[in-house]
């Protein structure tokens, strides 16, 4: 029994160590293309949970952006939805960006007495012909909505006898 | 990571395995002491046709052939029945009365052994039907904002539909649908129950190879759509109609865009992929999306992400054509991209990765102009009005859109950036002496023999394009609007000592690395003991060596990067730059000096590009 424990953990550990090894070769897979600004919101509390968030709570974020490119004119915009009030921060900023430029917009809310509030940030690469890139984040106050993961089915086989899931 | 966690799981499975069956090291073999057995044949059907009755079952293991037993009277048993002994899995009894009913059972044997009867199946021969009917799915409308909250539907092409029978599930008859989704299927009439089945795999007539959008979280397994039970009581129309509500709309969405892809292939190459497309995508799949081969998780294929309240991309037609163009460089051309993450705009980008994800950028554009001018707008998912490159990418809260074919001038410029190499491929597309089969023709010779040893990337397409189509002013053009000069520049020929430009102080040389070997020399006339000389501004991927010559011809000092520069670092202007300071020149006195291609660039840098050269005291 000792053996076999002890094997089944060498084996575990080497597993991981495979599994790390191996994370490179995910590199080699054409991904999508990705616009060339990122954000993304965090409560500045490490370890917050957004489920932890209860109603009338006030909370410090912190709206992260990060331009992947050389930009004349950056613009971000925070919404605040659902009733989540802000207590202090500002809630835009517009300006030249350099490539790996990362700006950082804090700001404290309150979260909403009922329901679950919404913090969205819109953040938009903008031209003089127009605007170039968006994109967006959003941070539920009080828990996320969680989609419900699909129900099992019975698998059938086609005339080949592969298998099928059937969708009624 | 996946295949990482992949890998971890086999590993532990097999370390399991030892575990239970390792012991203390020992082997023991097991002698059985039972009689040898096989086991009745299971899954039967009897299907009834004009006279005729077809009885199919599935394989037993082991069993060398079947018996099949037949009788008029129910409870037939291998003691009461006709035997037919039958080598394979399907028996047709002929030559029988319509309008009586027929029973079978049937065994498994192997030599010297029987199985026990099966159980028992009946049918009444009796005439011959036609089932017809039209598959349909549910598509989204996009426009650049997004999905515009329309529908369209949409026919399921060239895909499987099966006849099932309703009590065992197994396949009666099995057919595809046409280009229009419609499909029609000869069957015997009888009482029994079937329902209608579509499933996600497509095969074009003609195709050879099929294209199937598997369930990614149940690997091999296909996404089908059944109809409502109808029976077998002469010809019947019955139609499927998949709404966006059944998840499997998505996976048929995938498997139309796919099927598409192929038609657009056929139609450039002369012949359907002779290879199989898997599209692995399941609802609330958190990877993705990407193309991937070799060590995929699930295999190799399309891997297509859906995420909801996220990020969903199985109505996000663009996205699965760009991931279906890295399918067809995969297959038709070549690809040394090394992939990851990549970002539009992104000027510094590895050639070969710009080049690969260029061609990706291109190609949803690239089919939908191709649709459009052979009158199949009825297969592009765009709004009226919305221009066939804008490239959409829905998502909850971060999509975006993206015009390849007008792009802002600052966000695609260079062989280093994605979209320039989208947008000049776009141009050369839309120009009727360069077209997309010009295109085709010449990233498929990059599979030339004997085969390029040369990366892959934009400077082989413009010197294969030169090989098989010779010299063109439109192209010339066309790359030149993208900042991207492949041609000698106003020095040369500057490439001997002898023919070596003046270089005059304050007043900086740009030149281009152009062609293949090209070397410039240039003079200049020391004005002080020290003068640093670098090479600045490098842009298409440019990676520079210089070298310092005396007034005799004799070297000096060279200098390939003025920093180590790290493994494929960006091609921004000064990570490949060069540099030489020289503190004992003779002031008054002519030096050489020379510049050109370092023959020890990294794999993400061009044998091409310019550079400028400052010689400064």
């Amino acid at each position: 029994m000792f053996w076999k424990i002890r094997i089944l953990t060498i084996a575990l550990l080497l597993g991981l160590f495979v599994a790390q090894d191996a994370s490179p070769a995910a590199l080699s897979s054409k991904t999508k293309p990705h616009p060339p600004v990122q954000i993304s919101i965090e409560p500045l509390q490490s370890g917050l949970l957004s489920s932890n968030i209860k109603p009338g709570d006030v909370v410090e974020f912190r709206v992260t952006i990060t331009s992947m490119v050389d930009t004349p004119e950056m613009q971000i915009q925070v919404k605040l939805d659902d009733g989540a009030e802000l207590i202090s921060g500002e809630l835009s900023w517009t300006g030249p960006a350099m490539k790996n430029e990362m700006k950082i917009l804090p700001i404290t809310i309150k979260a909403p007495q009922k329901g679950i509030g919404l913090v969205k940030a819109q953040l938009s690469i903008t031209l003089s012909s127009g605007i170039a890139f968006t994109t967006s984040s959003e941070y539920e106050l009080g828990g996320t909505k969680k989609p419900k993961p699909e129900s099992a089915r019975p698998v059938k086989k086609d005339s080949k006898g592969h298998n099928v899931i059937e969708y009624r | 990571m996946r295949s990482g966690i992949f890998v971890f799981l086999w590993v532990a499975i097999l370390s399991f395995t030892v575990g239970c069956g390792g012991g203390g090291g020992t082997a023991y073999t097991l002698t059985p002491n039972t009689p040898p057995s096989i086991g009745a044949p299971a899954s039967i059907s009897a299907v009834a046709g004009s006279g005729s009755v077809t009885v199919s079952w599935s394989a037993v293991a082991g069993a060398t052939s079947y018996n099949v037993y037949s009788s008029l009277s129910a409870s037939v048993s291998k003691a009461t029945g006709i035997k037919h002994i039958v080598s394979g899995t399907t028996f047709i009894d002929t030559g029988l009365t319509n309008g009586l009913r027929y029973y079978y059972v049937m065994t498994s044997v192997r030599p010297g052994i029987e199985s026990p009867d099966s159980s028992e199946v009946s049918a009444v021969p009796g005439a011959t039907g036609t089932i017809t009917g039209k598959i349909t799915y549910e598509d989204k409308e996009l426009s650049a904002g997004g999905f515009t909250g329309s529908k369209i539907m949409k026919a399921v092409r060239y895909a499987a539909v099966d006849v099932v029978n309703a009590t065992t599930s197994s396949i009666l008859y099995t057919t595809r649908t046409n280009s229009l989704g419609m499909y029609s299927i000869l069957t015997s009439t009888g009482s029994t129950s079937v329902y209608i089945r579509v499933n996600s795999e497509a095969l074009p007539p003609g195709g050879s190879q099929p294209v199937t959008v598997m369930n990614l979280f149940n690997v091999n397994a296909k996404y089908g759509v059944p109809s409502t039970f109808v029976t077998l009581a002469g010809s019947a129309n019955v139609n499927i109609t998949i709404p966006t509500t059944n998840i499997a709309a998505g996976a048929f969405n995938i498997l139309d865009v796919m099927a598409t892809g192929f038609d657009f292939i056929k139609d450039l190459s002369g012949s359907y992929p002779a290879v199989p497309l898997n599209v692995f995508w399941a609802s609330e799949n958190p990877n993705g999306t990407s193309y991937c081969y070799g060590g995929c998780p699930a295999g190799d294929g399309i891997y297509v992400l859906s995420q909801t309240g996220g990020d969903t991309d199985e109505y996000d037609d663009d996205v699965l054509w760009h991931e279906f163009g890295h399918f067809v460089t995969s297959t038709y051309s070549l690809d040394d991209s090394p992939g990851g993450i990549h970002y539009l705009g992104d000027n510094e980008q590895d050639l070969r990765l710009s080049w690969s994800e260029g061609w990706g950028n291109f190609f949803p554009g690239a089919v939908k102009t191709w649709l459009n001018t052979s009158g199949q707008n009825n297969l592009i998912s765009s709004a009226p009005g919305v221009s066939l490159t804008i490239y959409v990418d829905t998502s909850a809260n971060n999509g975006f859109s993206f015009d390849f074919g007008n792009p802002p001038a600052i966000y695609a410029q260079y062989s280093s950036n994605e979209v320039a190499v989208a947008k000049l491929l776009t141009d050369m597309n839309s120009d009727p002496t360069l077209t997309m089969q010009g295109i085709w023709n010449v990233i498929t010779d990059f599979r030339t023999i004997p085969p390029i040893t040369e990366l892959v990337n934009l400077e082989l397409f413009w010197d294969r394009w030169l090989s098989v189509n010779g010299p063109s002013v439109a192209l010339q053009t066309i790359f030149a609007n993208r900042s991207i000069t492949y041609a000698i520049d106003g020095y040369e020929g500057d490439n001997t000592m002898l023919t070596a430009n003046t270089y005059t102080a304050g007043f900086p040389q740009i030149h281009t690395l152009y062609a293949n070997g090209d070397e410039d020399f240039i003079l200049f006339t020391a004005t002080s003991s020290t003068h640093t000389i670098t090479t600045r501004n490098l842009i298409n991927g440019a990676d520079t060596f210089l070298s310092l010559y005396t007034p005799s011809q004799a070297l000096l000092t060279t200098n390939d990067n003025a920093v180590p520069p790290a493994p494929n670092p960006p091609n921004n202007t000064t990570a490949l730059a060069s540099r030489i300071q020289y503190s004992s020149f003779s002031v008054g006195t002519t030096y050489y000096v020379s510049v050109k291609s370092s023959t020890l660039r990294p794999a993400s840098a061009g044998k091409y590009g310019s550079y400028t050269l400052v010689i400064s005291p």
